[in-house]
């Protein structure tokens, strides 16, 4: 079989009818993995090839698990026993997991099998793919532009053909950025719906892990496959998972869709705002209510997450210091060097602007005007969220307010980059969950996304919106 | 807020993250734009807003006081740079 254009639902009927075994199916995945990295443009997206586990696990298959043995790419942020996980940095290099974490047992227990680890900016901290310790990914659809990121080899590989479906995680865009980038569907969940627990942190109040997959249905699929209570995760919510295929058949028919002013603004090229538009035209022939809004707060929400990220991260990352596991630099003279040699050497240059910019914005004499002021400016985009979400059910923008950019294009400009984020971090900093949906294509055929952003834990009624629109389009 | 390379060499230090003299300059630049477009943020007028911690706003979480499963020392060890008799090894932190 060929995994190119297979999508998880029909992977999962060929191996119910038993067309293909598991191992056959990751085996073709990885086939189509070692053909194209005989390229010297090669996509990069996939950084470890794993068949022999999917396989070993299918031993242990349960009768009627969901997911049916389909094989699954998981991003290089995700622990899974006796596999390497490095975060794409050089800090890690070496180390093999010791534990699965919370969201890939899940996902295991329900059929899904990891078989490949995806490549990845380095410890999630850009939005092209290009900070890998491991070398930059491409965009498959066309290969001199990135793949978005940072799950950028989760988005390149199932867009591809090398993958059926994959797991990224998303702190502040990076599963819904890379899937629009390459013309897939990307889906945050609602912070505490997927357990955190073995996703190497980068952001722990904004970091969720969530599918990338060639359909809306596919996402709805995953997602079933991965959300739940975990107690590993005291973050993770105690609520019943819905069956989220079953809930794809209702009609957006009646649903009230905020449209806010400031996700359509000058800033907004017009070839983007144009396809947004088709997508406004066809849920409103669709009975929907179109409602113009306004979320004021948004203009700082670039800034506050640049904060809250940045502090995070600088914590979280200060547990890579070369003492217990990954990598640690030889010839210290003493244990201060050995932290400054193995960090200074085992980081790259992104992942060490934004441990120093988190370590700035807490130290002393600057922490009341930068991360206490961030706390109270994500209040403010709650509460715009809240008052939203008294009159909407969904709100709809798009993905980034410019089409996706080429390789080297942003690279040596971190502002720039960061501002690729612009209309995706909010999400994260209120909670909510929001999906990615490819909505059109730009001059250059590169394409474009649009984002259905929902009320906490309305995962159902953001997938059956989004399918509405998925369901009609041309594969 | 300006940010200097004197702020940048000071929060190295506490980061354990060593800038050479010849990337000082490029990266306290970098600093200084993405500080700026940070402080944006004070703009707003927030006063009458409290923090927002946790999106979630849940009462701490606790579990019962049992231990549970850990990794065994084999592991520990294998995972370690350098380990001896149980313990991890690091240079002397002593004279």
């Amino acid at each position: 079989m060929n995994p190119e254009k297979l999508t998880l639902a029909q992977a999962i009927r060929g191996l119910l009818k038993k067309e293909y075994t598991p191992g056959e199916l990751a085996r073709a995945c990885v086939k189509a993995v070692e053909d194209d990295n005989r390229r010297p443009d090669k996509l990069n997206a996939i950084i470890g090839l794993h068949p022999e586990k999917a396989e070993s696990l299918a031993a242990g298959l349960r009768e009627g698990a969901p997911l049916a043995g389909a094989p699954i790419l998981v991003k290089d942020n995700m622990n899974v026993e006796g596999l390497p996980v490095a975060c794409a940095s050089k800090i890690l290099e070496g180390y093999v997991s010791p534990y699965t974490g919370g969201a890939v047992s899940r996902l295991i227990q329900n059929g899904g099998l990891p078989f490949a680890r995806a490549n990845m900016d380095e410890f999630a901290m850009g939005s092209s793919t290009e900070t890998s310790h491991y070398g930059i990914a491409r965009n498959p659809v066309n290969r001199a532009y990135t793949p978005g990121g940072s799950s950028g080899g989760s988005a390149a590989a199932v867009a591809g053909g090398q993958a059926i479906a994959a797991l990224g995680s998303d702190t502040g865009g990076s599963i819904r950025q890379p899937a629009a980038c390459c013309g897939i569907v990307g889906l945050k969940p609602t912070y505490g719906r997927v357990s955190r627990h073995g996703l190497i942190a980068f952001g722990s109040s904004l970091d969720q892990i969530g599918p990338i997959t060639n359909t809306v249905e596919d996402a709805a699929i995953l997602l079933g496959a991965i959300a739940g209570y975990d107690p590993n995760d005291s973050t993770s919510v105690d609520a019943p998972v819905p069956d989220y295929r079953a809930a794809l058949e209702a009609s957006p028919k009646g649903k009230r869709i905020g449209l806010p002013a400031e996700y359509f603004s000058e800033g907004v090229e017009p070839v983007v705002r144009a396809a947004v538009e088709r997508v406004v035209a066809f849920y409103r022939a669709q009975g929907c209510e179109m409602v113009p809004l306004s979320l004021p707060a948004t203009k700082y929400a670039i800034g506050t997450y640049y904060v809250v990220a940045t502090a995070e991260a600088s914590a979280n990352l200060a547990r890579f210091d070369g003492v217990r596991y990954g990598r640690r630099s030889p010839g210290a003279k003493d244990l201060r060097e050995l932290y400054f040699n193995s960090r200074s050497e085992g980081f790259g240059l992104e992942v060490k602007r934004r441990i120093l910019l988190g370590t700035y914005v807490l130290s002393s004499g600057y922490y009341d005007a930068y991360y206490l002021q961030a706390m109270k400016v994500r209040r403010a985009l709650k509460n715009d969220f809240d008052a939203a979400f008294a009159k909407v059910d969904l709100v709809l923008t798009p993905i980034m307010p410019e089409p996706v950019f080429k390789i080297g294009a942003r690279s040596q400009d971190p502002i720039k980059m960061y501002l690729s984020d612009i209309f995706t971090v909010v999400a994260n900093l209120v909670g909510v969950p929001a999906i990615s949906v490819p909505c059109g294509k730009d001059a250059d055929g590169l394409p474009i996304g649009f984002q259905l952003i929902g009320r906490s834990f309305d995962e159902a009624g953001v997938l059956a919106a989004a399918h509405a629109w998925d369901r009609e389009q041309p594969r | 807020m300006a940010i200097t390379e004197e702020n940048v060499r000071h929060v190295a230090k506490l980061a354990r993250i060593r800038v050479d003299e010849g990337q000082l300059q490029s990266l306290a630049g970098d600093m200084a734009q993405i500080v700026r477009m940070v402080d944006e943020i004070n703009q707003l007028d927030t006063r009458g807003l409290e923090p927002l911690l946790s999106v979630q706003e849940t009462s701490n979480v606790m579990r019962d006081d049992v231990s549970g499963p850990v990794l065994p020392v084999s592991t520990i060890e294998k995972l370690s740079p350098k380990f001896e008799n149980g313990h991890h090894v690091v240079p002397a932190v002593i004279e």
